[in-house]
């Protein structure tokens, strides 16, 4: 059977009866928001991934590229949110290519839903797709059944409820580039110190209308680790010298003197 | 006309339905053929991944949904005509899998996939049988 395999599908399924344990996923227990301005739209994410209880990358990227100009952040599994925006993204190209246009932020989500409907939510991933393209600026979101939002702000992941706080209390319609991104590195930031799954950094990428979209990679970093109060670094000299021995080295030179070599003629 | 596939949930099977009939007993599986032993029915209807039948009929319910859909608006000729199409193609053009299996080009413009790329155009989940018996069963 072409694409997926089920194979091991029976095989694991024993397994698991027979008190095997079966792997899980990385989930990004996640905040990421977004939110639209004057003349384009902004997206934010934290940068926590974790295995079960266990922080597995404290400065993984949620911020994906669709196209140049179309960013997407991703909440859910790791790997599929990984997966399935790098297979969109080709299929974005492929498609822009095909008809000699740039790509469009709805053929982007419109992609996105029907790839993951076909999968019925096996594939788990959480998505806000936000970009401008020649009908302006976007934001909408994609959830994991295939199902979509449009909005003004959106947020989604554990740390929704958080973010969605901030939005919904300082949300304007028509704000400024800076006001939107300072907005959005609130949300995540309350993310942040409000839900266990994220935490770390707060990533920034800014989509404005006729300009090339920036990715502010790291734009706070409010957890940086501290020093630690002992340095273990031993100072020049700790180790005592037993003992000393130097050479000189004297570059000398060999003339070569005496007879020529003999030769047959 | 299925949007989406149906969930395929027999009733009952025949014997032979999950591998090839044999030649001297129409009602056994060929097991020499098969090459993987005597087929253990019940394993392959029961406890099965819930997406399986779903992702194996995906692009047949597509596609026919799509004929439905022309055959509707343009009338019976249209889906006629573009049946006719693949089939022709599907046809004319073939290479044994052993020698790295068909182009799928012609294939791929008359499903309207020539601009898109899925996990199955990279997994192809071919198995490679031997090239007669492959031959064998196209030209059957």
């Amino acid at each position: 059977m072409p694409g997926l395999s089920f194979d091991n599908y029976q095989r694991n399924q024993f397994l698991a009866a027979k008190g095997f344990g079966t792997p899980r996923a990385t989930s990004t227990g996640t905040t990421i928001v977004g939110c639209k301005f004057a003349g384009g739209v902004v997206i934010a994410a934290d940068t926590r991934a974790t295995a079960g209880s266990i922080v597995a990358d404290k400065n993984c990227e949620k911020l994906h590229r669709l196209a140049p100009q179309i960013w997407c952040a991703g909440a859910g599994t790791a790997a599929d949110t990984e997966m399935v925006t790098q297979l969109i993204a080709s299929n974005l190209e492929l498609h822009s290519l095909s008809q000699n246009r740039k790509p469009r932020v709805i053929t982007a989500l419109t992609m996105l839903k029907q790839h993951l409907f076909k999968y019925q939510g096996h594939l788990g991933a959480y998505l806000i797709v936000a970009g401008v393209d020649p009908t302006g600026a976007h934001l909408m979101s994609v959830q994991a059944h295939g199902s979509t939002d449009i909005g003004h702000y959106q947020s989604l992941g554990s740390g929704s409820l958080a973010a969605m706080a901030v939005l919904e209390t300082h949300w304007k319609p028509n704000m400024t580039k800076e006001e939107a991104v300072q907005l959005c590195a609130q949300a995540i930031e309350l993310g942040i110190w409000n839900d266990l799954g994220s935490g770390s950094n707060v990533d920034v990428c800014v989509m404005e209308v006729g300009k090339d979209a920036e990715l502010y990679r790291n734009y706070k970093t409010p957890n940086v680790r501290e020093s630690k109060t002992r340095s273990y670094k031993f100072p020049r000299g700790t180790t005592a010298v037993l003992k000393e021995r130097s050479w000189q080295v004297v570059d000398e030179q060999v003339v070569a003197t005496g007879e020529p070599m003999e030769v047959d003629a | 006309m299925n949007v989406v596939p149906d969930n395929t949930h027999h009733d009952f099977v025949s014997s032979t339905k999950f591998g090839q009939v044999a030649e001297h007993a129409p009602a056994l599986q060929d097991v020499l053929r098969g090459q993987e032993g005597p087929v253990s029915v019940a394993s392959k209807l029961n406890n099965r991944h819930p997406l399986e039948t779903r992702i194996q009929n995906w692009e047949k319910t597509q596609h026919e949904t799509r004929l439905e859909t022309y055959r509707r608006v343009f009338g019976a000729g249209e889906p006629i005509r573009r049946t006719m199409e693949l089939e022709i193609v599907e046809n004319s053009d073939y290479k044994p899998l052993i020698l790295g299996g068909s182009d799928s080009m012609s294939r791929d413009i008359l499903m309207a996939k020539d601009a898109s790329l899925d996990w199955e155009d990279v997994f192809k989940g071919e198995s490679v049988v031997d090239m007669h018996s492959e031959i064998e069963r196209k030209l059957k």
